[in-house]
């Protein structure tokens, strides 16, 4: 999802840096109120930025495809800080990405709304809604890291089409997703897993991070 | 010092992780002969051939610094990250809430 300086056309990419404005206002806000709650959430948002930074960099290779990708980290944030920390976090994350050859100036908007935006809501929806059909906490994890690392994707798709091609947006739509599907689903996979496991640690070690969706948690604004 | 069980249980997990990553290269580019690109790149590449438009990044680290550039500052952020991680995981999952 890191797409490049020069793909977007300008009105593209100011248009995503307004969406992500409005979604990092309120996520500023969220993270103040909360830090000034409880201190040891900055703590937490630390470890949170540095996973999603080193993780959303952490090109894997998948032998079969020939290609590589990386997981996005921004689910599983989600559901330890909450979505809108994540989105916060990961648009911290992306512009350090900058200095490593991913993402750029002109794409940070777009790059925030499809990695910290889908995947970290995308990834919380699904947590909280497999959490409220009972599942357990590894199951509500893999639920949001599958989802969130597929809507991140998808996301980035859709910002392609929608700019380079708004005429055939949905044909586009599906074939730049396509191009993603065969590496990352793979990956969407051992993010699910992964994720599902650092929840289920979690929720042995911080129950009362995980809100009201457990047994042992406390109710979390997110 | 003897690590303890997170500690045994963290080295074990990233040893299994280095394996795999290793083995999953090997296969790729030994057995089967490809390059193992980026898939954010491919499809970005797809994307803007058939646009007409070309992308850039704000630090060519191989233009900059030569063959090895993006892979040595790729392991430079993945120490620096995992230390701070390792730092702050314990405090965080482990300290109780005083730690900030």
């Amino acid at each position: 999802m890191h797409i490049s300086d020069g793909i977007l056309p300008p009105i593209w990419a100011a248009a995503w840096y307004l969406v992500a404005a409005f979604f990092l206002a309120a996520c500023v806000r969220r993270v103040r109120n909360r830090t000034e709650d409880d201190p040891g959430y900055t703590a937490t948002l630390g470890l949170m930025g540095a996973a999603v930074f080193v993780i959303s960099v952490w090109h894997i290779p998948v032998a079969v495809t020939g290609s590589s990708s990386h997981p996005i980290g921004t689910p599983m944030s989600a559901v330890v800080v909450g979505p809108f920390a994540t989105t916060l976090l990961s648009s911290i994350a992306l512009f350090l990405h900058m200095f490593l050859a991913h993402g750029g100036v002109t794409t940070l908007g777009a790059n925030t709304v499809s990695m910290g935006v889908a995947g970290g809501f995308v990834g919380y929806g699904a947590y909280r809604s497999a959490g409220l059909m009972g599942a357990s906490p590894f199951a509500s994890g893999a639920a949001a890291g599958l989802a969130g690392s597929l809507a991140t994707y998808m996301t980035t798709a859709l910002i392609l089409a929608a700019a380079l091609h708004p005429g055939e947006l949905l044909r586009f739509w599906a074939i730049f997703s396509m191009g993603f599907v065969p590496t990352q689903l793979p990956l969407s996979v051992a993010e699910a897993v992964s994720t599902g496991a650092v929840v289920r640690y979690v929720a042995h070690h911080r129950p009362e991070l995980l809100g009201r969706f457990f047994p042992g948690g406390e109710p979390v604004d997110a | 010092m003897m690590p303890d069980p997170f500690e045994r249980r963290a080295l074990a997990v990233m040893a299994g992780m280095v394996l795999l990553m290793l083995a999953s290269s090997y296969v790729g580019t030994v057995v089967l002969g490809q390059d193992l690109g980026g898939t954010d790149a491919k499809v970005e590449g797809l994307a803007a051939d058939s646009a007409g438009r070309s992308g850039g990044v704000v630090l060519d680290l191989e233009a900059e610094f030569g063959e090895y550039g993006e892979p040595a500052a790729f392991t430079l952020a993945g120490v620096v990250s995992g230390f701070l991680t390792g730092l702050l995981w314990p405090r965080a999952f482990h300290g109780g809430g005083n730690v900030a």
